[in-house]
């Protein structure tokens, strides 16, 4: 096709080609192409073709955009935001937000239910409370175990610490209201109430006397988390607000084993908290929570083996009724603390020795003068006092 | 373009009626459906819009416009090519592709018989079919080079590619169409 000699081979032409046909080409370029053209049939053939399918390309008509074109177009534009946040996000799902937020509620509360707290430990919460009691007043561990009574169980309803209740009711009333809002379903909040109504608000009976160890009836209905061990922190007379709610002061009554553990579990000490238990550190005014901050100073400087002893008083202190902490703590300890060192673990000694006898040998024992020998009549009418006094049971009047 | 990227809702508006019916006639040649077309010349506008605040002047703004349209389109040619492949090239073209062609037609129908209307009507689909049986690169090439009419160097900027490799290209393009439409073009030489 091409010829040598010419002033633009025919590959050359290859890039001017077009642009002739357009008439894009600058004025040498066309003068240059016009000169091989002038020389060249295969490309002036090639030209005059690509002349011919330029026209034909021409003769495809042009479409319009449909009427909707421009509606579509701005309806797009106007869904677009005008500025994107990093929360649009929530706009699309607001169920999922609801839950969501739900969630988070009752991850703060959980975690504020410890962070508004001065930095205690919740276990030792009892003993902190207590303290100045717990520390001065070593017998409390001496004091003589309810009698069992054939009624005890019949009268006691399964219990639960009313901390501990309030908190799983709140903490499931919102997991169970996440859950609502999320799935949309009725039964997810269903599920919630569903718990037996007589467990959180049966009314007790009157106080009773003695109690079994163990209501092992009433403890899978409201079994409390991570709660492996018995409880002690309500007796069934107890008249403090609460009461009613708390159903599981039964539980282990007389098993002094395994205090330790058990005792974490007990935040439910003080007789004459408010009812909401389980805000009563939030509630705690600043001088209380310096104290407790102080006694938990304290406490913390003592070895272990007292820590621990002092665990297992909180766990009885926790047991007695509100007469019989307001006795010790009004009437006996300060006379206690008076005592010197000899004569208190003289009384020791012997509440330890009547710890667990009948009624009727303890008595026995306190009238023998043997056995109150070189007590004076003040230590032996303390000893007497406390020999009566229960853990658990009602006043020692009626001993 | 400056003026849709300080805020000028206006403005935009006019660089929508403006530009349409080139870019929807583009696709429409690129991905042979009308829909098809009018949605990607749709997602152009809007992606005109979201990338106002950053649009800077270092071209022309045509040039831009349809470099994101022949992406588009090359993509979604790429995309639907498998599902393209079970259409026959040589089915009949329908109604919605063809409906300003329609248009014409009735009008010429008053003034010419069936058989001319039927010589018109294959002569079109033969140009088509010529185009779209050419390689999407050239066919991009050819589109907006005969029917925007775009220079040279717009069109390598919206291939991506040199001037002179577009020229290669376009000219390969001319040289199968004129091999596919050799009939036409004998006619065309003839007249």
């Amino acid at each position: 096709m091409g010829r040598e000699g010419e002033v633009m081979s025919c590959s050359r032409m290859e890039n001017k080609i077009l642009g002739y046909v357009d008439g894009r080409l600058r004025e040498n370029e066309r003068l240059e192409v016009e000169k091989h053209l002038a020389g060249c049939a295969a490309c002036c053939l090639r030209v005059n073709e690509f002349r011919a399918v330029s026209g034909l390309l021409e003769e495809l008509p042009m479409i319009e955009p449909t009427a909707a074109f421009d509606l579509r177009v701005r309806a797009r534009v106007a869904a677009e935001p005008v500025k994107q946040s990093w929360w649009a996000w929530l706009i699309p799902a607001p169920r999922v937000t609801i839950a969501a937020l739900v969630l988070m509620l009752a991850t703060i509360w959980v975690g504020t239910a410890s962070k508004n707290q001065p930095q205690i430990a919740q276990e030792d919460i009892p003993v902190l409370e207590n303290y100045d009691v717990l520390s001065n007043f070593e017998p409390l561990t001496e004091l003589p175990q309810p009698v069992q009574a054939d009624d005890g169980g019949q009268q006691q309803s399964p219990q639960m610490s009313g901390e501990m209740k309030l908190r799983l009711q709140f903490g499931g009333g919102l997991l169970a209201l996440g859950l609502s809002a999320a799935m949309a379903l009725p039964s997810a909040a269903q599920s919630h109430n569903n718990r037996p109504p007589q467990q959180q608000r049966q009314p007790h009976a009157p106080r009773q006397t003695n109690r079994p160890p163990q209501q092992p009836g009433g403890r899978p209905q409201n079994k409390p988390p991570k709660n492996d061990g018995p409880h002690h922190n309500a007796t069934p007379n107890r008249p403090s607000p609460y009461q009613q709610t708390e159903s599981m002061g039964m539980i282990g009554g007389d098993r002094p084993q395994n205090l330790a553990g058990e005792s974490r579990r007990q935040p439910n000490f003080n007789p004459n908290r408010p009812p909401k238990a389980d805000n009563r550190l939030r509630n705690f005014s600043p001088e209380e929570r310096q104290k407790l901050q102080q006694a938990e100073r304290r406490f913390g400087q003592l070895p272990p083996q007292q820590q621990q002893e002092m665990r297992e008083r909180a766990r009885v202190w926790a047991k007695l009724t509100p007469e019989q902490q307001n006795h010790i703590r009004n009437d006996v300890l300060p006379a206690w603390k008076q005592l010197p060192p000899a004569r208190r673990n003289a009384i020791k000694s012997r509440l330890n020795v009547l710890q667990n006898m009948p009624e009727s040998a303890r008595n026995q024992h306190l009238s023998d003068a043997n056995f109150t020998r070189g007590m004076s009549e003040e230590d032996k009418a303390l000893l007497r006092d406390l020999s009566h006094m229960h853990v658990g049971a009602p006043d020692s009047a009626g001993e | 373009m400056l003026d849709v990227k300080a805020g000028d809702e206006q403005s935009f508006t006019l660089l929508l009626h403006r530009y349409r019916s080139p870019l929807v006639n583009f696709l429409y040649r690129m991905v042979r459906n009308r829909e098809q077309a009018e949605d990607l010349a749709q997602e152009v506008f809007l992606r005109v819009y979201r990338a106002r605040e950053n649009y800077v002047p270092s071209a022309k703004f045509t040039t831009w416009l349809f470099r994101i349209a022949t992406n588009l389109a090359l993509n979604s040619v790429r995309d639907t090519r498998y599902q393209r492949m079970e259409i026959s090239l040589d089915a009949p073209v329908t109604v919605d592709a063809e409906e300003g062609e329609e248009k014409t037609l009735d009008i010429a129908e008053k003034h010419q018989n069936i058989e001319q209307h039927l010589v018109e009507e294959t002569r079109k689909k033969m140009i088509r079919h010529a185009i779209e049986k050419l390689p999407e690169k050239q066919r991009a090439a050819v589109l907006l080079h005969k029917y925007q009419e775009l220079d040279y160097g717009e069109i390598a900027k919206i291939l991506q590619c040199s001037e002179s490799a577009l020229k290669s290209l376009l000219f390969r393009a001319y040289e199968t169409l004129r091999v596919e439409l050799a009939p036409l073009v004998a006619q065309q030489g003839k007249s």
